[in-house]
């Protein structure tokens, strides 16, 4: 029971210190976290387009749309209709019947091709972006990627997606025989080419090939799709009052992507620009007059909208600065309109419209949300690399990590350990032995360690692991590599090590009682038989301390040795690699075990010292 | 007058010419006229009469044989040595033998002189100079000796820089390039060994006290922190360096965590082991724990702590040097330094790195010292010597 009392307090001390890994992981990486979460390049896009509408009308007068925006247009061909309606959440109510049909059924696609009848082709290629309607009813096209990409050789796949027919490039392959499904994992019969796309279909159907004009429905259907041709669509209406004075207006939904090429934003009938004009001349910090391409529009430098008549004046093309921008400034000129503020989602146009117009947006992308997840933790959790991760991911990579490789692969963790372990071992013998030597030297050659011991000590203040680079180079100048030995390891090792054994065994070869080196002189003991007798093994215990040092000082040098050389060997190469490849939790593993393997060396030092010299327990 | 002129004269009669030198000073003089490298036509005796004076004065010294002389042929042999061979900046080829003999013949007459000198049994009257002298110049001569060695030898092997460089490169190192290593002396001693030093300072005392008042975190964090003095830094660093980032923070928590072990393992036995009569005395007067705190357990925890100080002083730098170059940031910093020029073979950057990097820790040593001997005069460990 008594190694229990001994043993529990430390057990808790360790527990205290694993569970307090979390809320260090924490205070390191929610920090990172959050700027992961705010940075909008880490948001997954999304795209709002005019909807065609959803079935075709039965009665002229109601059109039907599958999802609405709050404050809709009814738009064909690009411009709003002229006829009266009343938008009414997904339904439009028109005041006087449309003069062509809302949409109208074209040609009816080939197929299916395939032996499940999913797969059809459009007529040309070119009508990828048309409408298709099933049974009178709109299809939505949907489609997600695999998070990994295919590189010939891998067979399992994931998606965010549970279910949908699963296509490899522009073929529908078939549950069962071309692969497993298992929740959002799928596994391949056969390996997917290399680059070809792997995708699940999670809406009605999905554009396989868009050159092709190869379609994939999600459910076998009994008829072929038509193509809506003509169709009637039901865009956004921008907000913001519509005055002749007003010149902001505002997207339903923000962020927006800055340079997004897919966004059209419709004035009336007229299609607006949001592309920047450079100036001709160049920014030089004094020149104040610039000429655009064109005669109109809204003037920025370095992203601040300067205010027409005050900050510049404008004479055709050509525009006056009152104060030169600065050297290289960026000096744009938007000649309909720019985002003037990207995460309120608000456009200015460059010339108000006249009250009666409409402003509206046929296409238009923005950030739905961070890609990692909705909360900071969810966030930290998707975090590719922690600063710190938690202990229990840490203790998931252990197994993993340790069987990567085969015990007879040179890369296997225990091979590696064993090989530090070599390095160490003798490194310790060496830098021993020479440190003890040069003690029993000093001991009896007192004008030496006059001259040499004070620079000993002092040279513990060299960083002498310095030297490590310069001496790999060196050794391998003369041919000797660690690929080929352990020669620069332990040299290495053996000079950090044998410092502290010179000291310590100095000291304790001295620390004799002056009574039997008295006792010795009295017997007429030669110099040969007192340090034997009395001097050795009064330095034994100051030995034994001094090595258990100098094991440390050894694995530091071994380690330090390994990281600089560029074998592909031993622990310390292994974090090298570690640290290249960013394995956070492996790194910390590697820790773990060199802190175990040296915790062990120092132990089997003790465990030395209780066989050999029993007669001084510590 | 003449008795004390003979007492002179018997003194004189008393010390024995220093043979070995003159021996040394004899090779030396036979290698001055002898060629000076295996491939050119040069002889040593083109570098004119400074070597050949330096030997006459020195051999005049031997002669004397004193011991205060032989203390100043010492150096002077070996001054006579940098003069007849290092004035060389390039040898046509390695050595010859009269590059080899004069150098030897010279080396030897200084390490004969400096033996002489130390070796020497004083009596207990001898003045006090002689005790003087003979108690530093051993030390101080060490350095020369290793220095002359290292310079003599690969410039008469012709060692190139990118193997190895001369001392006088590294001197010369040093004076080019001092803005640079001032700047990254700065970023490693300042920002990350002195700043992790204080804040290891003061968490573990802090830490130190609290376990102190604990049997349990003594029995549980004790051998924890003694087994932690095991784990290298070469695991360390890298996994700091992910939490704080690659510049000069994460070499700063380095230092930090290398201070904060010995410094509560020292802290717990520095408050703990106090002497039980004073402890028993101090209960006598109805001390409040405070009190004994101020008392007794805190001077009683200087010594202690001052050790741990002495013992991670040393290791922070190496730890800082290590981290620098497993953790390659910003290029700054002395290990960065010596990292880099390491691997574009500037290797009198390295050396003239480790130079600057050793002066200031021995600086930092010695600062440590010297407040211990301020703070803690009163402990029986600085009474003694």
């Amino acid at each position: 029971m008594s190694w229990l009392r001994r043993v529990w307090p430390v057990v808790a001390v360790m527990l205290a210190t694993v569970a307090l890994g979390y809320p260090v992981a924490l205070l390191f990486g929610l920090p990172l976290a959050r700027q992961r979460m705010n940075d909008l390049s880490n948001w997954t896009s999304q795209t709002v387009a005019a909807q065609p509408v959803a079935r075709v009308p039965t009665t002229p007068s109601t059109l039907t749309f599958a999802s609405a925006p709050a404050s809709g247009v009814l738009v064909r061909d690009g411009a709003p209709l002229a006829s009266p309606y009343r938008q009414d959440g997904d339904t439009v109510q028109l005041g006087a019947p449309l003069a062509r049909p809302a949409v109208t059924l074209g040609a009816a696609l080939r197929g299916p091709l395939d032996a499940a009848g999913l797969v059809y082709r459009l007529p040309a290629a070119a009508d990828t972006g048309e409408p298709l309607y099933l049974n009178g009813t709109l299809l939505h096209a949907g489609a997600i990627q695999s998070h990994e990409r295919a590189d010939g050789r891998v067979t399992t796949f994931t998606f965010d997606a549970a279910s949908g027919p699963v296509a490899v490039g522009d073929r529908v392959l078939i549950q069962g025989r071309d692969y497993r499904a298992k929740g959002d994992k799928v596994v391949f019969a056969n390996p997917p080419d290399f680059n070809v796309d792997v995708r699940r279909i999670t809406g009605d159907y999905a554009v396989l090939d868009a050159a092709k004009g190869i379609v994939a429905l999600a459910r076998p259907a009994g008829a072929a799709p038509r193509l809506g041709v003509d169709a009637v669509r039901l865009a956004e209406r921008l907000a913001g009052a519509v005055n002749g004075s007003n010149r902001t207006f505002t997207l339903a939904h923000a962020p927006l992507v800055r340079t997004d090429p897919s966004r059209q934003v419709y004035l009336d009938g007229t299609a607006l620009s949001s592309a920047p004009e450079r100036p001709r001349e160049r920014v030089d910090g004094q020149r104040a007059r610039f000429t655009f391409a064109s005669s109109r529009g809204l003037v920025t430098v370095d992203g601040q909208l300067m205010s027409p008549g005050t900050q510049y004046t404008r004479d055709g093309p050509v525009v006056t600065f009152t104060q030169p921008p600065r050297r290289n400034a960026e000096v744009r000129q938007y000649r309909d309109y720019l985002v003037s503020d990207v995460r309120a989602g608000t456009i200015t146009l460059a010339t108000p419209p006249k009250p009666g117009s409409v402003v509206w947006a046929a296409n238009y992308t923005y950030y739905a949300r961070p890609a990692c997840g909705t909360t900071v933790m969810q966030c930290f959790a998707s975090m590719p690399q922690h600063p710190v991760p938690f202990p229990n991911w840490i203790a998931a990579r252990v197994v993993p990590y340790v069987s990567h490789y085969p015990i007879t692969d040179q890369r296997n963790i225990v091979r590696g350990v064993l090989y530090t372990t070599a390095g160490t071992v003798s490194a310790l013998l060496l830098g021993g032995a020479f440190g003890v030597l040069l003690a029993v030297l000093f001991v009896f050659l007192r004008p030496l360690e006059q001259a040499l011991l004070p620079w000993v000590i002092a040279s513990q203040t060299i960083p002498i692991i310095a030297l490590v680079p310069v001496l790999l180079l060196i050794l391998g100048n003369v041919g000797i590599t660690v690929q080929t030995s352990l020669i620069p390891t332990a040299l290495i090792g053996a000079y950090i090590a044998f410092f502290p054994v010179t000291v310590g065994t100095v000291t304790g070869l001295r620390s004799v009682d002056p009574l039997a080196l008295d006792l010795m002189t009295s017997y007429a003991a030669n110099p040969f038989q007192v340090f034997v007798k009395v001097r050795f093994p009064a330095a034994v215990p100051f030995l034994f301390t001094s090595l258990k040092l100098g094991t440390a000082a050894a694995l530091v040098g071994a380690l330090v040795a390994e990281t600089e050389s560029n074998n592909r060997r031993g622990l310390g190469y292994d974090i090298v690699g570690q640290v290249q490849a960013g394995n956070v939790s492996d790194l910390w593993i590697l820790l773990l075990i060199s802190a175990a393997l040296g915790i062990g060396l120092v132990a089997l030092v003790g465990l030395i010292q209780r066989f050999t010299a029993p007669w001084d327990r510590p | 007058m003449t008795g004390s002129l003979r007492s002179v004269l018997a003194g004189a009669r008393r010390q024995r010419p220093t043979w070995p030198a003159l021996a040394g000073l004899a090779l030396a003089l036979a290698g001055l006229f002898g060629p000076l490298s295996a491939g050119g036509p040069d002889t040593l005796a083109r570098l004119g009469a400074w070597p050949l004076l330096v030997l006459l004065v020195a051999a005049l010294l031997a002669l004397d044989g004193r011991l205060g002389s032989s203390a100043a042929l010492a150096p002077l042999a070996l001054l006579g040595a940098y003069l007849s061979l290092l004035g060389q900046r390039a040898l046509a080829g390695p050595g010859a033998w009269g590059y080899w003999t004069a150098f030897w013949g010279f080396v030897l007459a200084s390490l004969a002189a400096f033996g002489r000198v130390s070796l020497t049994s004083l009596r207990a009257d001898a003045p006090a100079f002689d005790k003087r002298l003979q108690r530093i110049l051993p030390v101080a001569m060490v350095p020369l000796v290793v220095l002359l060695l290292w310079e003599g030898l690969v410039v008469g092997y012709r060692v190139p820089l990118g193997i190895f460089p001369r001392v006088s490169d590294i001197a010369s190192a040093l004076v080019t390039s001092w803005p640079v290593l001032l700047q990254d002396s700065y970023v490693t001693f300042v920002k990350e060994v002195l700043l992790g030093f204080a804040i290891g300072l003061a968490t573990g005392y802090l830490a130190g006290v609290a376990v102190a008042g604990s049997r349990f975190l003594q029995r549980g964090f004790l051998p924890l922190a003694t087994a932690f003095g095991a784990v290298p830094i070469v695991g360390l660093a890298p996994v700091l360096g992910r939490a704080f980032g690659v510049d000069w923070q994460s070499k700063a928590a380095v230092v930090v965590i290398v201070t904060f072990f010995p410094v509560v393992l020292n802290t717990v036995q520095g408050l703990t082991r106090v002497d039980p009569l004073q402890l028993e005395l101090l209960h006598a007067y109805a001390a409040t724990p405070r009190q004994v705190f101020a008392a007794l357990r805190f001077p009683n925890s200087l010594p202690f702590v001052f050790n741990a100080l002495k013992i991670s002083v040393v290791v922070s730098i190496v730890s800082v040097i290590v981290a620098e170059f497993l953790i390659p940031g910003p290029p700054n910093g002395l290990g960065q330094r010596i990292s880099l020029s390491a691997h574009r073979g500037a290797f009198d950057v390295v050396f003239a790195a480790i130079f600057v990097s050793s002066v200031i820790s021995m600086i930092l040593y010695g600062t440590i010292m010297a407040i211990e001997r301020l703070t803690t005069s009163w402990h029986p460990s600085s009474r003694g010597s």
